[in-house]
């Protein structure tokens, strides 16, 4: 029979990718630290999806959670403080073909790169952006954070904090162009992962806040909601978060609520009260700027020097 | 000598006197319809103006409607007439359709091949022209067919039948089939060797051997130009090591081999080699088959070129390349070791000949197909050219099983199409049969086609080796008419009702002029019982001579007449019917093992039944008896009782009592009293079982582990991580218990549940046991 000889020198063989090919470096988080839980669940979603090792991505800022790329065995950015999301566009708009994750802190994100946070949601290009929110600064030791709860005694704050903290989801749901909002806790691993593959499949920039326990420093703040699961209202929607098996049986205070339904989402996202986790809004219709500026990628250097040439020549005097 | 005695065939032993048959032609509008039927010589015996009966059958005429001229729009190809209908439907010019048709058919007489809007174009005018119409009834026709003619069901290339017919299809089919792959695989060596210019151009760069102070600054003039930066960086990404030396020979050796490769004439298409054998004077057959063959082989071994420099140009380019392991296989090279994709690019390769020769050239086409060559020989059979002899080359080549085989006709353009694309993604050597008129005849050419369709003279096969290894799934007889039965079935409307007439070789042979003297056509007064159709004859000659004389039924001067069938037209018809009942067979339609295992089971099935009744029966018959019995029983005893005087009702109730104390008595009553006085000797082998079974096994809830690490760096033979890394018991012995409950203890996601202590262990102390409880 023909065509059997040598075809393997042409073709080479796929490949199938286990947990040991996203593994990197042994964490160096501290033992029962909720950032465990995300990384798990997010080498499990890598081998799930089969992604190439060499085309996938993962940018961080500064702090505890911005050490995620060193326990990722593929490519990763550790950036500046706070700049996280701005590297991430960059890669995004030249490499389309590579999947990009985006890990980062309360503090990373929400303090000194909120002008970045606000316009990377405007700009919606495919990515995922885990935010590891533990209320606190960790890494530095224990200053307040934008989402320390108020009263809180921290370094900065030696009698409490002073203000009430910030509601980082209702920011985010303001944003115009935000288009996938959800909320997960790192202690239902099977949650984390329903919620940061939903995550995944999303066309555009997936924000996943992961409330995340800090067992040194804010290990009061989350106990409560660890003991009592009531304590944490599930959203549920055909089109939400899929809670099935032991989620279902844990979080048992529900509330069914449409994703599409922003109204309701701001209502849910207001309550303090309870702590919500699920998908509160997703569009997948919303306008993404890696569709524009993807334009040109292909154009060889000569093509590109003519153009440069051609806009530089306009100002000549 | 009477009707009934047995008959041979012969024309001398023939018992009727043949009326003599009129010689003249009228002009009745059967004969309009087949205007080629001339008559042919003036013997006796010649058929003259008698036509098969099966002609003018609905069946038949069907037939026109799904060949030649087609229109052909991308991949599809749909018969012409088809869509002219289609589109005409409802409007004025429905009733001009046929006038239409045959406007378009004489317009593709003179340009076989045109694209469709330019032909309706032309037709339109012709219309015009030769109808007489008023001024504002032509604008209206205008209007109407220019808005008609737009319509997007008409779009494409119109082809009408001619000689060349074959080749244009080959050609549309080809170019359907492969032009998308082929501007792929164009693509993909411009990208190749523009990848290995910048290799080459890098390598040139790092190795300047000298560097004085003009090269200095040319080189530094270079490197400030933004492309040329452009150029360095990508080398450096790639590691700016200067190749070995016989690196360098291999990828300048494969950018060579492509760029030649690319300057070739006509790359844009994908080429086609298409060289037709002639018998000449000087050369046989044989030398003229072999001649085309090495002709064709040298492209072959030209792409095996290519295709070898693509696979190492790309190796190369990405380092793989190893020279223990490739060396090797790129020596022994060829057309052989081509993947099943890279031969689906391989060029169109045709030696074309007539069947006639094909037979002469077995020996030449078997090496073809022994040797994989993927060449296709196309070979054209004109209906009837071999006599009533029949031979099948497409036959003979499935028995080769490696061959892609296509036996076709050009009385259906669409399975010819369909076939040939098929053929050419198969990437395997083919050979194409296909059916063609004889053009020099008089007779209609769609006619003939059409006949040697219905009379299984051309069977309509694909083989395609791609699809398996057995005849069922390989063997493809779709298209044929009627395929289920033995001959085509065609009914001919008469005044009485009407007359099924089977198709066979006979019908095909009577619109042969050589052939006429083989019927004998009889008047009304000559026909007998003795006389049967051919199909039957052809049945019963299976069994034993039926004594009968075959005939098939004819037309003349629209009289039905039974014409009579000499022996050689019987033998042919039989040869034909056997070809068919043998490809049935193998193509599944007809099968007798299929048939003979239906058959075995349905009598299975029927037996088991039969047992099944009967048993149901028995037992019924049974019950019956028995309640007879019963009944009387009953009866004698009421009549007993009555008679002795005794109460009826006194004796029914002790029978109750008696019965249901009866089963229980299994256990005599003594052991049950010990068993009830001993509780306390047999109690603490319960209680001891109870205490086992007591013992929890340690768990560990896996879905809500969060992968900190802890159990593990605590004792990982006792705890282990899961495909999904999440932790579970690995082994409860090669653990304590006091570790378990530490485990516990640190565990921030509370999924360890310790158990209870196994038997033995020390470690378990009564704090550790009540330290333990609070994580069940």
């Amino acid at each position: 029979m023909y065509g059997v000889k040598n075809d393997w020198l042409y073709e080479p063989k796929p490949r199938y990718f286990v947990l040991d090919d996203y593994t990197g470096a042994t964490p160096r988080w501290c033992p029962g630290c909720g950032d465990h839980a995300v990384l798990t669940s997010v080498q499990r979603l890598c081998r799930d999806e089969q992604l190439k090792p060499e085309e996938t991505v993962f940018v961080s800022g500064i702090g505890c959670s911005s050490r995620f790329p060193h326990y990722m065995k593929t490519y990763g950015f550790h950036g500046l403080h706070g700049r996280a999301l701005p590297i991430a566009c960059g890669v995004r708009s030249r490499r389309p073909d590579l999947n990009v994750f985006v890990s980062t802190g309360d503090g990373d994100c929400f303090s000194i790169g909120t002008a970045h946070w606000i316009h990377a949601l405007r700009y919606n290009m495919k990515m995922v952006v885990m935010i590891f929110d533990n209320n606190i600064y960790g890494l530095t030791k224990k200053q307040t954070s934008p989402t320390t709860a108020k009263g809180k005694h921290s370094n900065t704050h030696p009698k409490g904090t002073f203000l009430s903290p910030l509601n980082p989801i209702t920011v985010t749901l303001g944003v115009g162009n935000a288009s996938f909002v959800a909320q997960t806790v790192d202690w239902s691993p099977p949650h984390l992962y329903a919620t940061l593959k939903k995550a995944f499949e999303h066309p555009g920039t997936a924000f996943v806040r992961v409330m995340q326990r800090c067992p040194h420093f804010t290990a009061d703040v989350f106990e409560p909601y660890v003991l009592d699961p009531t304590r944490v209202l599930m959203m549920t929607h055909e089109n939400g978060i899929p809670a099935e098996g032991a989620v279902s049986k844990i979080f048992t205070n529900c509330v069914e609520h449409d994703p599409s339904d922003l109204n309701q989402a701001h209502s849910i996202a207001v309550n303090t009260d309870v702590l919500p986790i699920g998908l509160f809004y997703q569009n997948t219709a919303a306008e993404r700027y890696d569709e524009y500026s993807i334009h040109g990628l292909d154009f060889p250097d000569e093509q590109k020097l003519v153009g440069i040439r051609e806009e530089l020549d306009r100002f000549t005097i | 000598m009477t009707p009934d005695a047995p008959l041979s065939l012969t024309s001398s032993e023939t018992p009727y006197e043949l009326p003599r048959l009129e010689q003249a032609l009228n002009e009745s509008d059967l004969r309009r319809q087949f205007r080629f039927f001339s008559g042919h010589g003036a013997g006796d015996h010649d058929l003259g103006s008698c036509l098969p009966a099966s002609y003018a059958s609905q069946e038949f005429q069907r037939q026109k409607h799904l060949g030649f001229p087609v229109l052909i729009h991308g991949t599809t190809v749909t018969p012409l007439s088809e869509r002219l209908e289609n589109t005409l439907h409802g409007s004025a010019l429905e009733r001009q359709t046929s006038y239409l048709f045959y406007l378009i058919v004489k317009i593709l007489k003179k340009t076989p091949l045109i694209d469709s809007e330019t032909l309706l174009n032309e037709c339109r005018q012709a219309f015009i022209d030769e109808a007489d119409l008023s001024p504002q009834a032509q604008e209206e026709v205008a209007a109407e067919l220019a808005q008609r003619c737009l319509d997007e069901e008409l779009k494409g290339t119109v082809l009408g039948l001619s000689p060349d017919a074959l080749q244009r299809l080959y050609e549309l089919a080809l170019k359907a089939a492969k032009q998308h792959e082929w501007q792929a695989f164009l693509q993909q060596i411009r990208s190749l060797v523009h990848a290995l210019e910048n290799r080459l151009k890098v390598h040139s760069d790092t190795t300047a051997s000298s560097l004085d102070a003009n090269e200095m600054g040319s080189l530094a003039d270079r490197f400030i130009k933004p492309d040329n930066l452009s150029d360095k960086l990508r080398a450096r990404k790639r590691g700016s090591k200067p190749l070995s030396a016989d690196r360098l020979k291999r990828m300048e050796d494969s950018l060579d081999v492509l760029r030649a490769f690319l300057d070739l004439p006509h790359t844009e298409r994908v080429p086609l080699h298409w060289i037709r054998v002639h018998p000449s004077d000087s050369g046989s057959a044989l030398t003229e088959m072999t001649h085309a063959t090495t002709t064709l082989q040298k492209q072959v071994d030209l792409m095996v070129d290519v295709f070898r420099a693509l696979r190492i140009a790309n190796l190369e380019l990405r380092g793989q390349y190893d020279t223990d392991l490739h060396d090797e296989p790129f020596t022994r090279f060829d057309h052989q070791s081509l993947s099943p994709g890279e031969r689906r690019i391989l060029p169109a390769l045709v030696i074309n000949l007539d069947y006639a020769w094909l037979e002469h050239q077995q020996h030449a086409l078997e090496a073809l197909i022994a040797q994989q060559i993927p060449i296709h020989v196309v070979a054209e059979q004109t209906v009837l050219a071999t006599g009533e002899r029949h031979t099948s080359q497409a036959y003979l080549a499935i028995a080769h099983r490696e061959a892609f085989i296509l036996e076709s006709s050009l009385a259906r353009p669409v399975h010819l199409f369909e076939g040939l694309q098929a053929l050419h993604l198969s990437g395997r050597p083919g050979l194409v049969v296909v059916s063609q008129p004889s053009w020099n005849q008089g007779v209609d050419q769609d006619l003939q086609l059409a006949t040697a369709l219905m009379t299984r003279d051309t069977v309509l096969l694909r083989f395609d080796p791609n699809r398996g290894i057995t005849f069922s799934r390989c063997l493809n007889v779709d298209g044929n008419e009627q395929s289920r039965q033995l001959h085509t079935l065609t009914h001919l409307d008469l005044a009485e009702g009407q007359l099924p007439c089977a198709m066979t070789f006979a019908d095909l042979a009577a619109i042969q002029p050589e052939f006429h003297d083989q019927f004998w056509p009889l008047s009304a007064d000559a026909w007998g019982d003795h006389q049967i159709p051919i199909d039957q004859y052809l049945e019963q000659i299976e069994i034993g001579n039926p004594n009968k004389i075959p005939f098939i039924w004819c037309i003349q001067e629209r009289q039905i007449r039974r014409c009579l069938v000499s022996q050689r037209i019987v033998h042919a018809a039989s040869r034909r019917r056997h070809y068919w009942r043998t490809i049935q067979e193998l193509a599944g339609l007809d099968n007798e093992f299929a048939h003979a295992a239906a058959e075995r089971a349905r009598q299975q099935a029927e037996s088991s039944a039969q047992i099944k009744i009967e048993s149901v029966e028995g037992s019924m018959h049974e019950a019956i008896d028995d309640a007879r019995r019963e009944a009387t029983r009953t009866a004698m005893r009421r009549l007993s009782y009555a008679l002795l005087g005794l109460e009826l009702e006194s004796q029914a109730p002790l029978k109750a009592v008696e019965k249901p104390s009866a089963p229980p008595s299994e256990t005599p009553p003594v052991e049950r009293a010990n068993r009830d006085s001993l509780p306390e000797v047999q109690a603490p082998p319960v209680e001891t079982a109870a205490e086992v079974s007591d013992i929890e096994d340690p768990y560990i809830d896996s879905d809500l582990c969060t992968s900190c690490n802890e159990c593990i760096n605590l004792n990982s033979l006792l705890f282990r991580y899961n495909a999904d890394k999440q932790a579970e018991i690995a082994a409860v012995e090669s653990g304590t218990f006091a570790q378990l409950v530490l485990a516990a203890s640190k565990c921030p996601a509370r999924c360890i549940h310790p158990g209870t202590p196994r038997p033995g262990d020390t470690s378990a102390t009564p704090e550790m046991i009540a330290q333990a409880e609070q994580y069940q």
